[in-house]
């Protein structure tokens, strides 16, 4: 017996014992609104970027796979900026649907934490926002785990963070009506399918049909036994079939990393970076499980706090990633002509540099919350034709926290909320 | 009539006869045996006393690093936790006792195992059950005893 089947043999009698306390507390049944789409991929494009470098396109289009024009990127910078492969994708992304110009991020501090967890729950913060724990308020994949049928499983929800600083926090909250039974599955991918963790717990025990039989009992033995009931720390439950696929998913990666066939798999012309390396994981993990809400995090561009022509490089590295990942969906069977896809930053980054110069002479930015430039961002919602406004470009004011209300109107449950959300559904960036 | 109904009767009288066997039911009592283990163990607890129950030394800080990476970079604890264990336990490095060795003296491996694991001894229930499992399945290997226990719940108490 392979460990896959052990597994969802062995963990069937716990799955069984978990299914009634992940059901929702209140409604038991299907959301109430008809859906847009199936499928969400909200990716932030965090790190904090300005709209001068983005869509003004002041540096030139350092995001030609994204954005339309050809405007030359500055000359002072261009040798800091990498060439990519040509974009997958036959047109700019902006032209598979409405680019929104004017999205504000428009209270709380302009941190990483608090920007991106106003988009994820869809709710303003403030200083006392504790980078410790989950948030208070309910997350996008607590809203639409529990707002939905019952069978809209952990499996369905996604949250691929780039890395493990505080990120990891934002799969689900600690609202007492939402919280962990609804929480999403969480993966950091770098550091999971990364060298040391890829070669040193790959290793699993082989069991034969038999023998796992035999140790299921034993295992339910030593547990009737104990009376205390153990409590996940914190952590999503998923079924027992589901837990099955994603070892089985795991273990594929991690024999691609050993074996080398993780080295540069794009093949892009000097190297990798972290970003890609994340938007390529959230593309194998789409292909695998199709999720219906999927939110991938990139965060390269925060190298702005100490060196811009990096920042303006780390833009270009990811503008070609997120092409690459609507060009995968596109060819991802149940999800091709299926889903909307979001693009936004989390905040924005100061008009006013830093005391950091680069090696192009470039001051560096921070952003801080007293300059209006570090609350400016864009954002793109693009998806199939009939559902979504094609090469659109949209000026009206609106704001990060629109994302979650956007996301729970295309999913069909923005009726259903238990809570109250400051934002609206861009509704401009429908037909 | 009379007479197939008093052979009937004396056949029920013989066959409520037959057996004598007293039988204590305990009815629905379990035996208990929580070793007074209240806490759970938080992550590094966990990860850091599994590899000394396995390996007989303090954890290298580059290992536990690599444990605590995978932990805290996928959102279903309970499949890392999993994980970990194999992969400790895939370690060529543990010194297991042999199949004929926990055959010569089950008792003896069964109290070790319960002593190393749950820092206790086995009630004789427990003993007695595992007695009967390893008698009853000879493939069972240490490596595949110790997987049952540090998966098991009071493991994961402290």
């Amino acid at each position: 017996m392979d460990r896959r089947s052990f597994l969802k043999k062995s963990a069937l009698g716990a799955a069984s014992m978990a299914v009634p306390t992940i059901l929702p507390s209140g409604r038991l049944f299907a959301a109430t609104g008809s859906r847009r789409a199936n499928h969400v991929v909200f990716c932030l494009y965090a790190g904090g970027v300005r709209n001068l470098e983005s869509v003004l396109k002041n540096e030139g289009n350092l995001m030609p796979s994204m954005l339309k024009g050809n405007a030359s990127i500055s000359a002072d910078i261009s040798g800091s900026i990498d060439a990519m492969p040509s974009s997958p994708l036959s047109k700019t992304l902006q032209e598979y649907g409405t680019l929104f110009t004017n999205i504000k991020f428009s209270d709380g501090p302009t941190g990483h934490f608090n920007g991106h967890t106003s988009a994820i729950t869809g709710q303003h913060t403030n200083s006392n926002l504790s980078l410790r724990t989950n948030p208070p308020m309910p997350t996008v994949f607590e809203l639409y785990r529990k707002h939905n049928s019952p069978t809209h499983a952990a499996r369905n929800a996604w949250w691929i963070s780039h890395s493990n600083n505080l990120y990891p926090l934002l799969n689900h909250s600690s609202h007492p009506d939402y919280g962990v039974n609804y929480a999403a599955n969480q993966i950091a991918p770098n550091p999971f399918f990364g060298w040391d963790v890829s070669t040193n717990l790959r290793h699993e025990l082989e069991f034969t049909d038999q023998k796992a039989a035999t140790i299921k009992d034993l295992q339910a033995y030593m547990d009737s036994n104990f009376k205390k009931t153990y409590s996940l720390n914190s952590g999503v439950v998923n079924s027992a079939d589901d837990r099955a696929e994603m070892v089985a998913w795991k273990t594929e990666m991690q024999n691609k990393r050993v074996t080398g066939q993780l080295n540069n798999p794009w093949s892009i012309p000097s190297w990798m970076s972290g970003d890609q390396y994340n938007v390529f994981f959230a593309e194998e993990l789409i292909k695998k499980f199709q999720p219906e809400l999927t939110v991938v995090n990139l965060f390269d561009v925060d190298i702005a706090h100490e060196n811009f022509s990096q920042y303006c490089n780390a833009l270009h590295r990811a503008d070609y990633a997120v092409a690459h990942l609507w060009d995968t969906i596109q060819s991802t069977p149940g999800m091709k002509d299926d889903t909307v896809m979001i693009v936004m930053p989390e905040i924005g980054r100061n008009q006013y540099a830093n005391s950091l110069v680069d090696q192009n002479g470039r001051a560096a930015l921070d952003h801080t919350n007293g300059d209006p430039m570090a609350r400016d961002v864009f954002c793109m919602v693009v998806g199939p034709p009939g559902v979504v406004n094609q090469d659109s470009v949209n000026t009206d004011l609106g704001a990060t926290v629109d994302v979650v209300p956007t996301i729970a109107d295309i999913l069909g449950f923005g009726a259903d909320l238990g809570v109250n959300l400051p934002g609206s559904v861009l509704q401009s960036a429908f037909s | 009539m009379s007479i197939v109904r008093t052979i009937i009767l004396l056949a029920l009288v013989v066959l409520a006869s037959c057996s004598n066997e007293v039988i204590y039911d305990v009815g629905t009592l379990q035996p208990s045996s929580e070793g007074n283990k209240t806490e759970l163990k938080d992550d590094l607890q966990f990860m850091s006393i599994a590899y000394r129950d396995l390996f007989g030394e303090e954890v290298p800080p580059g290992v536990l690093q690599t444990m605590r990476k995978a932990y805290i970079s996928f959102g279903d604890k309970e499949l890392v936790i999993d994980e970990i264990v194999q992969s400790l336990l895939s370690s060529p490095d543990i010194d297991l006792p042999s199949n004929v060795s926990i055959a010569a003296d089950p008792t003896s491996f069964i109290s070790a195992t319960y002593r190393k694991f749950l820092l206790r001894d086995p009630s004789d229930f427990e003993l007695a059950y595992w007695q009967s499992q390893i008698a009853e399945n000879t493939d069972l290997t240490a490596k595949d005893i110790y997987y049952v226990f540090m998966t098991c719940q009071e493991y994961k108490y402290y």
